[in-house]
């Protein structure tokens, strides 16, 4: 016996188990990249109002205006298979990932002979994850498969032959360029086609529409393909309550990477890569992603990475659930040069920096990396990258540069005097006096398209009395000193930019 | 300085940012007075700019910029007209040699051309430029020599642009040494790519779609700050306070470059008339002979009328011009295309004579001087109708092997950024998902019409979140794209040919059509500069009536299009009910519904009809007083008496262009040439000065004749609105005359008419679903497609039935048709099995032909025959003809499976219509027939399937539908508050339900809708198109 587990309308599914939408407000999931992003799934409220999976997402508008459209989430859906593949897992070893929101479990040696109670129960563990099963139990996959669509919630096929009497030609899943032919004939059950002969059917229409009738007689006999695909270490819970303090979530988190470790250590594998989601009642997810320095399997050392960062992490309300995810990394095993240096102990190097994000909050720590920007000096902050080469890109080449600037950062405000429109006088902390030349203005300006319109500035050189060089800037009608020349020196009679 | 001779305008597409008028309307603002335009390998905007840049009093100048085979850009200048012709056939040899994406100008090719071209070196792209980049010095020098070489040391400028970003300085003097050292002049610029600062915004928008990234993404792709934008003299001077010298070069060169794009070298072709004869007199003696033909005996008047037009031809110097569009007209008739000339050229008895227009202006009274008089300079207007499709591209390409493919072209279509492409590349820039992107689009409900949802609620709609960061900039930057040039297209049919070469006058382009060329500017600019055109139109109804003609013929009923009787009172009865389904002109949503009011009688009906169901009278108020005399309501009144002559025939309200002219040669005493003048000084380019002038003459005219104060105001006032809206009487005669060629064959000739009609799909208004509807309830029986006897196009039997072609058979190729048609031919099809056989069509079609019961004669149903087309064949086997016919196991088709079935291969149905299944679930929904029984501001329900959905611009966003049923239209109008709540229902669904009033007026019946919702069926979705907002 064979028993399917299917998630009707599963992208829907997938994106709702971290929503919570009154069961009136009308639904529809929409492919994103699909032509005129065609529905894919709908809850009742939208199918009530009209709205059905295939129309496209204007049309479901205009059939109700009303409708939240949600743009299909692939990694929500492969968080739910996952769960699904675990769940047909607790019924027996031969599990089949046999579509989208489908797994096949072949149940012939389980010792529960009760099909609805299995079936029962397969829902049950389901709704424990939050998701809603149909299951269907028949005496071989595709007749489960065929029960799983019709059950509500569990299907037992007894008498194969008159169930499949009824069943629609579409559900069997044939090519599409068969079905229209058999539809333009008028045959859409499955007993419809039976009732053709089969060999002149074959004849006409070739080996796969005899297949179709084989496997609409109910004679086909296939084997589970038992592999499921990418295996995922992923641990996931939702609290009963939001939690208020860090222990219990600490304690959760340990769990997790107990468990989550055993299954790498048992693949030979180490994790590189560490996702942790927190879930926010009423709020958006708190993720972050963390990189373990030296990929590791040891559990110890990954949860004080996320230790040091959930010490510092303060959130508005307390977490209503937590997902872990590792993903396997490739273990250390890095050949230095010669005159390179390596961090005695790269994990703590890492344990160190997370406590300075923490600290610091996100963004505020790290390596400086200079961004594709006109605005000067325009930089962000991003974490170091230990695991990946990172290139170096070679600096373009600038003719225009002059003398190396050393920049003030903050800018330092600065008071001057213009005559005309060019600066004559500077007056602030670091530099005061006589402007003797002044070069400029050169301006720039960006992201308009912003709120608040963007940036814009000026910017001038100017040489002062005592020969030192400067780099002044207008902002919104503010002066500030950039920074000053290196060997700011200025020759006579050859002009300072010399 | 007050010249700026390097900028570019949106015609670089997507490398500049304003219009050229844009740039000319700042230049004059800051006081230059020379600009040049450089646009990006071509001289897309000259014209435009061109004009005006006259009308601000700046002098203009023509240059381009080339992208070179090396990816350098060399701007140049024009100094000399064979630099002119040296730019354009410099740019025509690479545009035809390379792809439409890609088409670099070689170095080889630039000796050649060199002549009389100024060259910069351009910047950051320019080759020294480059050079310099890349760290090169020596290599700046070699791109400076080379320059030199190829247009002497006179010939070439260093350009210097100053921009205000840092490092400038740097090039600046690398350029100037090298100037220096090559003793080569500077000459300043600001490299301008957007008249005013604010345009950066568009600019850095089109550097993304340039790139495909997004403004987030594109990082220094973008520009640095506002400064390509045009500069002030004083500002320039400023600027460049420390490089006089680069001032005075500009200024030096301004000054040299003398050429001006009012005279292009344009010659027009002569022809070739016979030895001892002028243009002149050989056009003299073909009309006289033509109106010898046209009248027979030529009377005082046909003579007056003949000798003032050939007067006015010849002083003007057209006589060449005529004579070739006759030669046009002839190749036509030699080659029985049928052909009718439209426009202001019917008011001609010349162009009669010859045969050119179909109607005769001295009988319809009209005025010549509407179409031609004397002062003008621009080369008449002569638009040519000919039968769509192959038959038209025939006469096009007979155009080009007369002329040669550098001597004609098509004009050019600029195609804008509007509504729904300018937030596209918005949308994509800002960084908006696609989705809302789309929305936006479908939410236009067709066509770019006015917005009747405001722009930042239509985009609030289509899912963007109001308080998103980026909606501001969004509603700024659309504002600003709206009307850019996007890129160039082909004009339907205007081409422009050439004595010698036309490529030496404009550059010339591939056409994404084979065996096209397309030139550099639209067909206003070509009329602008002096460059003769003859539109080659295409029209679907002139190929509908040659095709009924030609099988009228064949079934020996042959009808002469010129002797229609146009007195024949079933063709106006049948106009008066609006059973105007495929007819030319008067079959639309609103013609339809002023034919029963206006209840045509003669054929000048028929022409005011036309013409007033259009834009212009409807938004001009002329429609409603119009009917209200015609009915009686109102009393037929003038201005003035003394125009009783002149409006008498459309009852007092002024609705032809030939009224407003002769309004002012009867009221203030213009002549004919002045009140073209006062025509065209009203008409829609008009300029406030030279309307203030005309008005005041116009004025004082009448004041001369002793005018009432009052009725000169009233006259000067309707004068100035109705100039705007007025349609040529002689084009509205055209028309009508195909209008009501088309009404008398579809009474008369109905069974040809309508296969006609379907033979020539797509065209018109309706999918021939509704056409053969429509022909099924005027009696003409409509046969399916059969093999055994079908041809390619659809056909009329021997019984007057119309029997469908395989033309209508979705997917089916004509080869494909063609082979079943000569395959019949040589003998009937004895079997399924045969036919198989011998068709060899391939599974596909053979299961469509099946569905769609085209094998009806070769088995019992379709099923069967579905059954066994299915069975595998051997053409080599000798007795597969032979089958026995055994009963399949399949059952009969239902009705509702035939309605899909049909839907599905052909697209309509000769079945029940899929209204008549639907009604059994429709209680309380009125049908269409008893609409017009039903008491007026009842309220009721309709329902059917949409075949039309308009929005016309005139209608204040008022929302015209018509569903069709079983037993006719129902048309509903739907107001903006009630197309508002439900503009996806309306935009989106194939079947609605309309819940409103109905409303009955002079016979016509509307439904004006309260509510509208989707009719949900469980009919196949291949239904046929509705006419939607087209």
């Amino acid at each position: 016996m064979h028993l399917v587990i299917q998630l009707p309308g599963f992208p829907l599914q997938a994106l709702r188990r971290w929503r919570d939408d009154p069961p009136d407000l009308p639904l529809a999931v929409t492919d994103p990249v699909g032509h005129r992003h065609p529905v894919l799934a709908v809850n009742g409220a939208a199918w009530r109002a009209g709205v059905r999976p295939g129309q496209a997402a204007v049309q479901a508008l205009a059939r109700c205006s009303g409708v939240v459209l949600l743009s299909r989430d692939v990694r929500q859906e492969k968080s739910a298979m996952q769960a699904l593949l675990q769940a047909g897992a607790m019924f027996s070893p031969e599990v089949e990932a046999t579509s989208a929101g489908v797994v096949t479990v072949g149940v012939g040696r389980s010792r529960e002979r009760d099909w609805e109670v299995l079936g029962a129960r397969a829902v049950e563990a389901m709704r424990a994850c939050l998701l809603e099963a149909r299951v269907g139990v028949g005496p071989n996959p595709d007749l489960a498969l065929l029960a799983s669509r019709r059950a509500r919630p569990v299907l037992v096929v007894t008498e194969p032959s008159a169930f499949l009497r009824r069943i629609a030609l579409r559900d069997l899943g044939p090519p599409s360029g068969l079905l229209a032919v058999l539809e333009g004939w008028g045959v859409r059950t499955a007993g419809q086609l039976t009732a053709l002969p089969y060999a002149e059917t074959a004849d006409r229409l070739g080996p796969e529409a005899a297949r179709l009738w084989e496997l609409a007689a109910g004679r086909v006999e296939r084997p589970l393909r038992c592999e499921v695909g990418e295996v995922e270490y992923r641990e996931g819970m939702d609290f009963e309550h939001p939690v208020e303090t860090l222990e219990p979530l600490l304690f959760v988190l340990r769990r997790f990477l107990d468990q989550l470790t055993l299954r790498l250590r048992a693949t030979w594998r180490v994790a590189g890569v560490m996702r942790l989601t927190i879930l926010v009642e009423g709020g958006e997810p708190v993720e972050r992603t963390f990189t373990v320095p030296t990929p590791s399997a040891d559990a110890g050392l990954l949860f004080r990475i996320l230790h040091t960062h959930l010490e510092t992490l303060r959130l508005e309300r307390g977490p209503s659930g937590v997902v872990l995810e590792l993903f396997p990394g490739v273990a250390e095993a890095t050949q230095f040069q010669l005159f390179e240096s390596a961090l005695r102990d790269p994990n703590r190097f890492g344990e160190t920096m997370a406590r300075l994000l923490a600290l610091t909050g996100e963004g505020r720590a790290g390596v400086a990396v200079v961004e594709d920007s006109h605005r000067p000096d325009r930089w962000r902050m991003e974490a170091p990258a230990f695991q990946r080469v990172v290139g170096v890109r070679e600096a373009e080449r600038d003719m225009t540069s002059g003398l190396p600037l050393h920049r003030f950062r903050p800018p330092m405000p600065v008071r001057v005097v213009v005559e005309g429109w060019r600066p004559v006088r500077v007056e602030s902390a670091a530099v005061r006096g006589r402007v003797v030349e002044s070069r400029g203005p050169w301006r720039l300006s960006g992201q308009w398209w912003e709120a608040g319109g963007g940036w814009r500035c000026e910017e001038w050189e100017v040489a002062m009395v005592d020969g030192s060089l400067w780099r002044l800037r207008r902002e919104e009608g503010e002066w500030y000193v950039d920074g000053c020349m290196e060997s700011a020196v200025v020759r006579s009679g050859e002009g300072m930019w010399a | 300085m007050k010249a700026e001779l390097h900028m570019r305008s949106a015609f670089s597409f997507l490398r500049g940012a304003s219009t050229p008028e844009a740039l000319v309307a700042r230049a004059g603002e800051l006081g230059l007075g020379v600009v040049g335009l450089t646009d990006r390998d071509g001289v897309y905007g000259a014209p435009r700019f061109l004009k005006a840049a006259k009308a601000a009093g700046i002098r203009a100048v023509t240059g381009a910029e080339l992208t070179m085979e090396d990816g350098v850009v060399l701007p140049v200048l024009v100094e000399s007209l064979t630099g002119y012709r040296h730019l354009c056939r410099l740019i025509t040899k690479a545009k035809l040699r390379g792809t439409k994406a890609e088409a670099p100008v070689r170095w080889d090719d630039l000796p050649e051309f060199a002549e009389g071209l100024v060259v910069l070196t351009g910047d950051e792209e320019g080759p020294v430029r480059r050079a310099l980049a890349r760290g090169d010095p020596g290599g700046a020098r070699v791109a400076a020599e080379r320059l030199v070489r190829v247009f002497g040391e006179g010939g070439v400028y260093v350009e210097v642009q100053r921009q205000l970003r840092r490092g400038e300085e740097v090039w600046e003097r690398a350029l100037r040494d090298l100037a220096g050292a090559l003793r080569l002049p500077l000459m300043a610029s600001s490299g301008v790519s957007h008249a005013v600062r604010e345009d950066r915004a568009v600019m850095d928008v089109f550097s993304c779609a340039r790139h495909h990234t997004s403004l987030d993404g594109a990082g220094r792709l973008l520009a640095a700050n506002e400064e390509r934008c045009l500069r002030a003299p004083s500002a320039m001077r400023a600027l460049f306070g420390d490089m006089p010298e680069a001032l005075a070069g500009t200024e030096r060169l301004a000054e040299r470059l003398e050429f001006s794009l009012e005279d292009p070298g344009y010659e027009f072709p002569a022809y070739p008339v016979p030895a001892g004869e002028t243009a002149e007199s050989f056009l003299r003696k073909v009309t006289m002979a033509g109106a010898r033909s046209r009248y027979g005996h030529l009377g005082r008047a046909h003579h007056r009328q003949l000798e003032h037009e050939l007067g006015v031809i010849g002083r003007l110097g057209f006589s060449g011009y005529f004579l070739l569009v006759w030669d046009i007209v002839n190749f036509c008739t030699a080659a029985n295309i049928l052909v009718q000339g439209r426009g202001s050229a019917a008011n001609s008895v010349v162009c009669y004579a010859l045969g050119i227009t179909a109607c005769d202006p001295v009988a319809c009274r009209l005025l010549f001087e509407r179409f031609l008089s004397e002062g003008r300079t621009s080369w008449p207007d002569i638009d040519l109708d000919l039968p769509s499709g192959e038959r038209r591209e025939r006469v096009i390409q007979e155009v080009y092997r007369r002329w040669g493919p550098d001597g004609a072209a098509m004009t050019a279509n600029v195609i804008t950024y509007r509504g729904r492409s300018a937030m596209r590349e918005i949308g994509k820039a800002l960084g908006f998902p696609l989705d809302v992107l789309d929305r936006f689009s479908r939410l236009f409900g067709g066509g770019d019409f006015p917005h009747t949802l405001e722009l930042r609620e239509q985009i609030l709609k289509a899912g963007l979140p109001a308080e998103h960061p980026r909606l501001g900039a969004a509603v700024e930057l659309y504002g600003r794209m709206r009307g850019l040039p996007r890129h160039l297209g082909q004009h339907s049919g205007g081409m422009i040919i050439c004595e010698g070469k036309l490529s030496g006058v404009v550059p010339l382009e591939r056409a994404g059509m084979e065996g096209r060329v397309v030139a550099q500017w639209d067909k206003d600019d070509c009329a602008d500069l002096g460059l003769v055109k003859v539109d080659l139109l295409g029209l679907g109804m002139m190929a509908v009536l040659q095709d009924t003609l030609e099988m009228c013929q064949d079934r020996g009923r042959p009808v002469d299009l010129a002797s229609i009787p146009k007195d024949d009172g079933a063709t106006y009865e049948m106009m008066q009910r609006a059973d105007t389904v495929g007819v030319f002109q008067i079959e639309s949503r609103a013609q339809m519904a002023t034919l029963p009011r206006m209840r045509p009688e003669c054929f000048y009906d028929v022409v005011v009809e036309v013409a007033i169901i259009r834009p212009g009278p409807i938004q001009g108020e002329m429609l409603h007083p119009y009917l209200e005399r015609r009915q009686g309501r109102a009393v037929v009144e003038y201005f003035d008496e003394r125009l009783k002559p002149v409006l008498e025939r459309t009852l007092g309200v002024p609705l032809f262009q030939e009224q407003l002219l002769q309004i002012a040669m009867v009221m203030a005493n213009f002549s004919a040439a002045e009140a073209e003048e006062l025509r065209r000084a009203l008409s829609f380019n008009r300029s406030p000065e030279r309307m203030a002038a005309v008005c005041e003459k116009l004025r004082a005219g009448m004041g001369a004749n002793g005018t009432d104060p009052g009725v000169i105001e009233r006259v000067a006032k309707a004068v100035q609105s109705f100039a705007v809206y007025g349609f040529p009487e002689s084009h509205a005669i055209s028309f009508a005359l195909l209008a009501y060629a088309s009404c008398w064959l579809k009474v008369h000739r109905a069974a040809e008419f309508y296969c006609g009609l379907l033979n020539n799909q797509p065209m018109g208004f309706y999918a021939p679903a509704t056409l053969v509807q429509d022909a099924r309830r005027h009696g003409v029986r409509v046969r399916p497609v059969c093999v055994q006897s079908s041809g390619w196009r659809c056909g009329v039997e021997a019984d007057g039935s119309v029997r469908m072609g395989y033309c209508l058979l979705r997917g089916m190729t004509r080869e494909e048709g063609e082979r079943l048609e000569r395959e019949r031919g040589r003998g009937e099809f004895v079997s399924l099995a045969d036919f198989q056989v011998r068709s060899g069509l391939g599974r596909g079609r053979l299961r469509s032909l099946a569905a769609a019961g085209a094998l009806a004669g070769l088995s019992r149903h379709r099923r069967e025959a579905q059954w066994r087309v299915e069975v595998p064949r051997d053409p080599d086997d000798l007795f597969a003809w032979a089958e026995t016919r055994e009963e399949g196991p399949l059952e009969m088709m239902t009705a509702g499976e035939r309605l899909g079935a049909d839907y599905e291969t052909t697209g309509l149905t000769l079945g029940p219509h899929p209204m008549k299944l639907l009604r059994p679930g429709l209680a309380g929904v009125t049908v269409a027939a008893e609409l017009a029984g039903v008491p007026a501001h009842q309220r009721v329900r309709a329902a059917g399937m949409v075949i039309c959905r308009q929005r016309p611009g005139t209608a204040k966003g008022i929302v015209f539908i018509s569903l069709e049923d079983e037993t006719g239209t129902v048309n509903a109008v739907v107001y903006p508050d009630v197309y508002e709540k439900n503009r996806l229902v309306i935009a989106e669904e194939r079947f609605l339900e309309i819940e409103g009033a109905v409303q009955t007026a002079d016979g016509v019946t509307h439904l004006r809708a309260w509510k509208v919702r989707a009719l949900r069926t469980p009919l196949p979705g291949v239904l046929p198109e509705s006419h939607d907002f087209r």
